[in-house]
C-alpha cells in the first residue's frame, strides 16, 4: 500500500508540476520566423532572403569543424522554438539528428514543414560508385558534403531555403522570392561579372560551371567579334591567375571550389578522410610536392597547423589557412566576403616567392 | 558643295539599296519609298538639308534594327552552343538484348534499420592470486535503430558477451515530441541515475565502471523495463533544466532486487546545464532512486546522487583538444530489520585529449560497501587511450585499489573497442 501510494504520489507531483509551468513552456511566437542553420553559410543566405521577417541563428562556428560538434543541450534549446532548421541534408552534420530529437520540436523533424535540406539540386561530386565502407576512412556515402564552397551551389542552396521560408511563412512568399532573386543576381554578378551574366544569363553560366566547361566555352566562342573570355569578370576573372595550378589540401573540403575555379588537388595531408596523417604519408606528400613543384597548400583553419608548417618548412610550399565558412575570420561576414577572401589569399600565396 | 551633297546622296542610296538587298526584311516597302524619294532628290538637287537629315535618321534606325537582328541570332546560336557544352553525354541505352523488367516488391532492404556492431575486447591482469586473469570479449553489441512510424523511434541493443549468453541490453520505443516538451520511452532501458549508469560499457571513459557504480548499482548498472519520461523544463535558473522520471520493474541485484513480483524502482534525475563560454560548459544534477532490495519488497533502499561535469572543447580545435572533469557521488540508505545502513561512495576523473589520437586520464574511486559501510576501498586508475580512427581505439589502464576488508589489488587492463556501421555516440 505504501509502495503504491509512493508511486502514485510521485507521478501526481510530476504531472501537477507540468500543468503549473506549461504556460511558460510554450512562449508565444513572435512575428518573425525563427531560423536556425547548422552552418553559418546557410544562416547568411537565410538572412539575405528572409530580410526583415526572419531572425537567424546557427550552430557551427565559422572556424569549427562541422563534422565534430558535441550535441549540447544548449544547441537543442536553440532548436526547440525554431520554425526552420537548415542543414546540408547529407552526412556532414551527423550530430544534427540527435539535436533534432532532443529539441522535441515537431516542426523541424525530417520531412516536416520547417526542415530544410540545403543540398537538393546541387550537383554532388565524389559520389561513391561502389558500396562505400570505412576502408576509405570517414567516407561520405552521398558524395562530398562541403557544398558551400561553390558560388554555383549557393544559387541552388538559396532555392531550397526559399522553399522552406515560403512554406512556413506563405504570407511573405513574394517578398522572399524577390530577395532570393536579388541574392542570386548578386552571386551571378560577383561570380561571372555583369557583362557575361547580361549576355548569357546566370543559369546557363552556372550549368557550364557544373559541367566544368565554362572556361573552355568562353575561350572558344565569340560574340560581336570578341572572344567571350574577354567579357568574364567577378571571382572567376580574379581567380584566373591560379586556374590550372596544382595544390595540396588537408581534407576533401575544397572539391567544389576547385571545380569552379580550376585548381587541381594532387594530394591531401590526411591519407584518407578523417584519418590523421602518419609520418609515412607526410613523407609521400613532401616527395610529391618536391617532384611536382607544387607551390601552395590550402588548409581549413580548424585543422592542426603543425603538419602543414612542417611540410612548409621542408618543401618551401606556402600553406594558406582559410576559414571554411562565414565568420571563420572576423572580416568574413557573409558569403560574398568568403569568396573574396579565399581568392585574394590564394592569389597572394601563388604570387609569393619561396 | 552641291557636288559633295550629291555624292552623299548617291552613297546613301547605295547603302540603302545594299541594306535592302542584304536582308529580306518586312521594312522593304519603307526602303522602296526612301529609294523613290532619293531618286526624286537626285532629280531635284536643290532639295533641302532637312530632308537629307530625315533620311539619314531613317537609315540609322534601319541599321540598328539589322544589327539587333544579327545580335539576336548570334546570341541564340551562342546560347544553344552553351547548352550543348553544359549537357552531359548520356550513355546509349540500346543493347543487343531485349529489355528485361524487375519489380521492387521483393527487395525492400532500403527499409531495414540502421544496424551497427560494436566489439569490446579486453585483457585483465590482476596481482591477486585468486584473480581470473584472461582475455575477454566483454561484449559484442548489436545496435538496431530506426523510426517506427511518423511518431516514434525504436532502439534495440542486443549484447553477446564472450560467454555467449545473448541478452537484451536495451529495447525501447520512444516518443520524441509529446505535449509539454515531454519525451517518453517504453521498454527496457538503462536508467538515468547520474551520468555514467546510462552509458554502455564500450562508451565508458575508462575500461571499467567506477567502483561506486558497481558497488551500489551492480556490475551491469541499473536497468529495467518500464516507462521513462524526460521533460525539458521551461527556463529556470540554469540555461537548460531537464527532469527525468522513470519507473521500472527490475533492478540491479544490489540496491534493488531484480527478483520477486513487486520489484518496482522509481528513478529521477534533475539536470542543470550552463554554457560558461562557447568553449566550455558546466553541468550538475541530482538523482534519486527508490525501491526494495529484497524479493518480498519489504526492505527499502533509497539512493541519492549528485553529479558534476565541467568540459572544455575549444571551437575550431575540438578534434585535437578536450578537457573533461566529471564527478559522481552516491548516498545509500538501506533498510534492514531493526534499522538502516547508510553508505556512500564517489568517483572523480579527468580526461585530457592531447591531440587527434591521444587521450590521457586518471580516475579516483572511493566506495563503501552498501551493506557494510565500515568496509571500504579506494582506488586510482591512470589510463591512456589511442584512437586509431573514429571507429577503433585502444586503451591501457593501470588500477590500484586498497581495501580495509581484503587484499589490495593492482590491475593492468588492455582494451580494444571497434565499431562497424553507422552507430555514433550521442554524448556531448
Amino acid at each position: 500500500m505504501f509502495r503504491k501510494n509512493t508511486v502514485l504520489g510521485t507521478v501526481g507531483i510530476f504531472l501537477t508540476a507540468i500543468l503549473l509551468v506549461s504556460r511558460i513552456a510554450f512562449p508565444q511566437n513572435g512575428a518573425k520566423v525563427k531560423v536556425v542553420a547548422s552552418l553559418p553559410d546557410y544562416a547568411s543566405i537565410a538572412k539575405e532572403i528572409g530580410g526583415d521577417y526572419v531572425v537567424v541563428d546557427h550552430i557551427v562556428a565559422g572556424n569549427q569543424n562541422p563534422h565534430f560538434v558535441p550535441p549540447k543541450p544548449s544547441y537543442a534549446l536553440k532548436l526547440k522554438d525554431a520554425d526552420v532548421f537548415i542543414s546540408t541534408g547529407l552526412d556532414l552534420e551527423m550530430w544534427a539528428p540527435t539535436l533534432i530529437d532532443k529539441s522535441r520540436n515537431p516542426k523541424i523533424f525530417e520531412g516536416a514543414i520547417g526542415y530544410v535540406a540545403a543540398s537538393p539540386g546541387v550537383k554532388l561530386l565524389e559520389v561513391p560508385t561502389t558500396n562505400p565502407d570505412r576502408s576509405a576512412g570517414d567516407i561520405h556515402i552521398y558524395g562530398n558534403p562541403h557544398i558551400q564552397t561553390s558560388p554555383v551551389n549557393l544559387r541552388r542552396i538559396s532555392e531550397n531555403i526559399l522553399i522552406g521560408l515560403q512554406k512556413v511563412d506563405p504570407k511573405h512568399a513574394t517578398y522572399y522570392e524577390q530577395r532570393q532573386k536579388t541574392y542570386v543576381a548578386r552571386i551571378d554578378s560577383a561570380m561571372f561579372g555583369p557583362k557575361l551574366v547580361h549576355l548569357l544569363g546566370g543559369e546557363t553560366l552556372a550549368r557550364l560551371v557544373e559541367a566544368g566547361t565554362l572556361i573552355d566555352f568562353l575561350q572558344n566562342k565569340e560574340y560581336g567579334g570578341e572572344k567571350l573570355i574577354h567579357k568574364l569578370g567577378g571571382w572567376l576573372k580574379a581567380a584566373m591567375p591560379f586556374r590550372g595550378k596544382r595544390v595540396i589540401a588537408y581534407h576533401k573540403s575544397w572539391a567544389y571550389f576547385c571545380r569552379d575555379f580550376g585548381l587541381e588537388v594532387v594530394d591531401h595531408i590526411e591519407p584518407k578522410p578523417g584519418i590523421p596523417p602518419s609520418a609515412r604519408h607526410v613523407k609521400e606528400v613532401i616527395d610529391k610536392i618536391k617532384s611536382q613543384q607544387i607551390k601552395v597548400m590550402i588548409v581549413a583553419n580548424y585543422f592542426e597547423k603543425k603538419t602543414p608548417r612542417k611540410i612548409e618548412a621542408r618543401t618551401g610550399i606556402k600553406a594558406v589557412f582559410l576559414p571554411l565558412s562565414v565568420g571563420g575570420v572576423p572580416e568574413v561576414k557573409n558569403t560574398f566576403d568568403l569568396f573574396d577572401y579565399w581568392i585574394k589569399q590564394i592569389n597572394r600565396a601563388f604570387e609569393e616567392k619561396p | 558643295m552641291k557636288f559633295h551633297r550629291l555624292m552623299g546622296l548617291v552613297l546613301l542610296f547605295l547603302s540603302l539599296t545594299a541594306l535592302a538587298e542584304a536582308q529580306e526584311h518586312p521594312k522593304s516597302n519603307q526602303l522602296k519609298q526612301i529609294q523613290q524619294e532619293l531618286v526624286a532628290l537626285k532629280m531635284a538637287p536643290d532639295s533641302t538639308q532637312i530632308k537629307l537629315d530625315q533620311l539619314r535618321d531613317q537609315l540609322q534606325k534601319l541599321q540598328q534594327v539589322q544589327a539587333a537582328t544579327q545580335q539576336k541570332a548570334e546570341l541564340e546560336k551562342l546560347l544553344k552552343e552553351a547548352k550543348d557544352f553544359a549537357r552531359e553525354k548520356k550513355a546509349s541505352q540500346k543493347t543487343a538484348f531485349p529489355t528485361v523488367f524487375f519489380g521492387g516488391q521483393r527487395q525492400q532492404q532500403a527499409l531495414n534499420p540502421n544496424i551497427s556492431v560494436t566489439g569490446d575486447f579486453n585483457g585483465h591482469f590482476s596481482d591477486l592470486e585468486a584473480a581470473d586473469n584472461r582475455f575477454n570479449l566483454r561484449e559484442a553489441e548489436f545496435h538496431i535503430i530506426a523510426p517506427l512510424d511518423p511518431y516514434t523511434r525504436g532502439k534495440f541493443f542486443l549484447g553477446i558477451p564472450g560467454s555467449g549468453h545473448l541478452h537484451v541490453g536495451e529495447a525501447y520505443m520512444q516518443w520524441l515530441n509529446l505535449p509539454f516538451n515531454l519525451q517518453l520511452k517504453v521498454g527496457k532501458f538503462r536508467n538515468q541515475f547520474g551520468i555514467l549508469n546510462r552509458w554502455h560499457a564500450h562508451g565508458l571513459p575508462q575500461v571499467d565502471r567506477p567502483r561506486v557504480l558497481t558497488r551500489f548499482l551492480g556490475e551491469e548498472g541499473l536497468s529495467g523495463m518500464g516507462l521513462a519520461f524526460n521533460w525539458l523544463l521551461p527556463k529556470l535558473w540554469a540555461q537548460v533544466n531537464e527532469l527525468d522520471l522513470e519507473i521500472i520493474s527490475g533492478g540491479d541485484g544490489v540496491s534493488f532486487s531484480a527478483e520477486g513480483t513487486k520489484n518496482w524502482v522509481t528513478v529521477g534525475h534533475f539536470k542543470n546545464y550552463y554554457d560558461l563560454t562557447p568553449n566550455s560548459y558546466l553541468e550538475f544534477g541530482f538523482s534519486g532512486a527508490y525501491g526494495h532490495h529484497d524479493a518480498d519488497a519489504k526492505l527499502r533502499t533509497i539512493l541519492g546522487g549528485f553529479d558534476l561535469t565541467y568540459k572544455w572543447v575549444p571551437i575550431g580545435r575540438s578534434k585535437y583538444r578536450t578537457f573533461e572533469f566529471r564527478n559522481e557521488l552516491i548516498l545509500s540508505q538501506r533498510q534492514k530489520p531493526g534499522g538502516n545502513v547508510n553508505a556512500f561512495g564517489l568517483y572523480s576523473y579527468i580526461e585530457n585529449k592531447l591531440n587527434a589520437r591521444w587521450w590521457a586520464g586518471i580516475r579516483f574511486d572511493y566506495s563503501e560497501l552498501p551493506t557494510d559501510p565500515e568496509n571500504h576501498e579506494w582506488g586510482i586508475s591512470p589510463h591512456l587511450t589511442w584512437w586509431q580512427s573514429e571507429f577503433v581505439f585502444y586503451r591501457l589502464q593501470l588500477s590500484h585499489f586498497e581495501r580495509n576488508y581484503g587484499e589490495d589489488e593492482t590491475v593492468l587492463w588492455f582494451q580494444s573497442v571497434w565499431s562497424m556501421g553507422p552507430h555514433k555516440h550521442e554524448v556531448y
